[in-house]
């Protein structure tokens, strides 16, 4: 007989979430970097150690820190929620982190900046464009201003499509 | 005395004008920077530290003090103001300076502060001058097991820093470990875990993670916790503690100066742990006890003097050992190294005039910070005024450029996206970064003199306690381990960091 779906529902709830993601991640990071080091470095012997060794021995650690972790998690009996995740906060944050690096070659620093700081403004809720323009800007020259013309920072203020 | 001719030759270097303006300039900006939130002093450094490269090594050196100690007051103010500590150092700094900051008394914290890390740099200073040779020569006779297992103490004592769970502070030592291994291996030249890219050969950009864990992902965390809206700002009130005030910081300066020289001694987060136990002797011992996590100013003065006298001191295993007490201290290494002192045993006989140059300057970039700041709190406040939703985009330029400016490359601009998602994540996981950072530093050094001590003890694990020294060492580390995972002990770390959260 299947258990109604709302008792494992509530099982569910009685998991320590945090512990087990916590668990799942040190196990996940043990798996992937002990299977780069089995597979391409050589372990050695105890009394030459070979590059493989210490990172099998860590990755070890790891999958034990993550096993005690997840059933920690299992048998705790008290649930703990992930909370809610602002995406739209990462993803802008992100998004001009990334233009940043993408149009500093051909465009320079100034619009680099400018853009960079445009789109990761609007990762706050109920931003405006026209203040948002006028602040990335202002941002950008004060950039420009600080850190190439005042602290000689090894970058191009307008990128190679201007000849820069 | 040798002692202090030695000191007297390296202030006579330091006390010339160009120099003294540099300092001037490095406090100046090191503050500037470090003061906003969400970039702690190891962003602040990694950023202007490209500012110092040009120059001859003794101006370049006094440059760097004063960013250093800009910096460091810089988190502090944060700390005190916003409730942001820049890093693990400065975390028990936000539990009474905020609280004294709420009660519209920031202005005396920040002062306290500023009282207490100036009487701690002067005194270790001095103790410096004096400890400094017979410490080096003690240190020389360390062999790789001794190296092992005081970096062993180093990493279990991070754990007493975390708040959460032991168990995961434990996983994320042991993940920065790994990640720290990332590059090219020093004894078979052998790429790992560099998943083929060129970017990695010399392992993850430090700078990189901690821009990334720390700052991208507070400031998601930011956007998250209000919306967007500028953190609670209190008045300043008056700035010069009462006399009633000075009274009490006395005796707390003096203990956290001792614990803090005392502490710092030991490499491997000896200046991150000193804040922690002076403010616990205080809470423990002082009359005011009550006041402790409400507002204490011995809750400000005695962790922040621990730690600038444990900051100071630190340079001797720094210097000496090459190990680095703290992230900030490491990046200081980097830039002492492109300036040609590179960290050894021989640092202070080979190139003795570096040597106490950088003690001297180190000393006078902490009389300029107080100098500079004293006067100028009600304006670093107001820097602060400037809405969050102006601020956090700016901060994230700054984070940018500080990235590139490193590495004059923009992969490891990238490498922050990841970082900061990544930090953000496991952060919300209550895994803490602190003991991952020292981790990291720590990694390469302990497998390699893991790797010497089996090499010259033929294989034989007994080595580590069958030396003497190593031995004592060890049992530390197990004592700490045993201490701070007792309940009882557990639950009053916690208490430090959560009481009146």
């Amino acid at each position: 007989m299947a258990q109604p779906i709302s008792t494992k529902i509530r099982g569910l709830k009685s998991v320590d979430v945090k512990d087990l993601l916590s668990g799942c991640f040190f196990c996940g990071v043990g798996i992937v970097y002990g299977g780069i080091a089995l597979r391409d470095l050589p372990i050695g012997q105890v009394f030459n150690m070979g590059p493989g060794f210490f990172p099998l021995v860590l990755c070890g650690l790891l999958l034990a820190i993550g096993g005690v972790l997840i059933v920690r998690s299992l048998l705790s009996g008290q649930g703990s929620g992930f909370g809610p995740v602002p995406w739209r906060a990462i993803a802008l944050i992100s998004a001009g982190i990334a233009a940043f690096a993408v149009l500093l070659a051909p465009l320079g620093l100034l619009i680099a900046v400018f853009a960079a700081t445009l789109i990761a403004s609007f990762a706050a809720p109920r931003t405006r464009l026209v203040p948002a323009t006028l602040a990335a800007a202002a941002i950008a020259v004060f950039c420009v201003a600080v850190f190439v013309l005042g602290a000689q920072m090894q970058a191009p203020i307008f990128g190679s499509l201007f000849g820069g | 005395m040798e002692l202090f001719s030695n000191l007297g030759l390296g202030f006579a270097e330091a006390f010339q004008p160009i120099n003294l303006m540099f300092c001037f300039v490095g406090v100046l900006l090191g503050t500037v920077i470090g003061i906003l939130p969400g970039i702690g002093p190891l962003a602040t450094i990694s950023m202007l530290l490209p500012l110092t490269f040009g120059m001859e090594p003794t101006t370049s050196l006094i440059m760097l003090a004063g960013i250093y100690y800009g910096s460091q007051y810089g988190g502090s103010t944060t700390a005190i103001l916003v409730n942001l500590p820049g890093e693990a150092a400065s975390t028990v700094t936000t539990i009474d300076g905020y609280k004294m900051a709420l009660k519209g008394r920031a202005g005396v914290a920040l002062a306290a502060a500023g009282i207490g890390s100036f009487f701690a740099g002067c005194v270790a200073t001095v103790l410096i001058a004096l400890v400094a040779k017979p410490l080096t020569a003690f240190a020389l006779s360390f062999g790789p097991p001794e190296y092992f297992s005081l970096m062993v103490i180093g990493l279990v004592s991070s754990i007493a820093l975390a708040s959460g769970s032991l168990l995961k502070a434990l996983g994320m030592i042991v993940f920065g470990l790994l990640l720290g291994l990332t590059g090219l291996d020093l004894y078979t030249n052998k790429q790992r875990f560099t998943f083929g890219s060129v970017d990695l050969l010399d392992g993850l950009s430090f700078v990189a993670i901690a821009v990334g864990v720390f700052g991208i992902a507070e400031i998601i965390r930011n956007l998250q916790s209000n919306e967007g809206t500028p953190p609670k700002l209190s008045r300043v009130g008056r700035i010069w503690p009462s006399l009633q005030d000075l009274r009490r910081m006395v005796a707390p300066t003096l203990r956290g100066t001792a614990i803090g020289s005392a502490i710092g001694i030991l490499p491997g987060g000896g200046a991150m742990l000193s804040s922690f136990i002076a403010y616990n002797v205080e809470k423990r011992t002082s009359p005011n006890s009550a006041e402790f996590g409400h507002g204490a100013v011995e809750g400000v003065t005695a962790p922040e003097a621990a730690n600038n006298a444990a900051a100071q001191t630190s340079f001797i295993p720094t210097l000496t050992l090459g190990i680095p007490g703290s992230a900030t201290m490491a990046m200081m290494i980097g830039a002492m190294t492109i300036q040609g002192i590179t960290p050894g045993p021989n640092v202070i006989t080979g190139n003795p005039a570096l040597f106490w140059g950088l003690i001297a300057s180190m000393w006078i970039g902490n009389a300029m910070l107080i100098i500079l700041n004293l006067p100028l709190i009600g304006v670093w406040v107001s820097l602060l005024r400037v809405p969050y939703r102006i601020l956090f985009p700016a901060i994230i330029a700054f984070c940018c450029i500080g990235v590139y400016s490193v590495s004059n490359s923009v992969f490891g601009v990238y490498f922050v996206i990841g970082a900061g998602i990544v930090g953000y994540f496991l952060g919300k996981l209550e895994c803490e970064w602190a003991p991952f950072v020292l981790g990291f530093v720590l990694g390469p050094m302990l497998e390699h003199q893991l790797r010497r001590s089996m090499l010259i003890s033929g294989g034989d694990p007994t080595v580590f306690v069958s030396r003497p020294v190593s031995a004592v060492l060890l049992l530390m580390a197990v004592g700490l381990l045993i201490l701070v995972s007792l309940p009882s002990a557990n639950k009053k770390r916690e208490e430090v960091f959560t009481e009146e959260a």
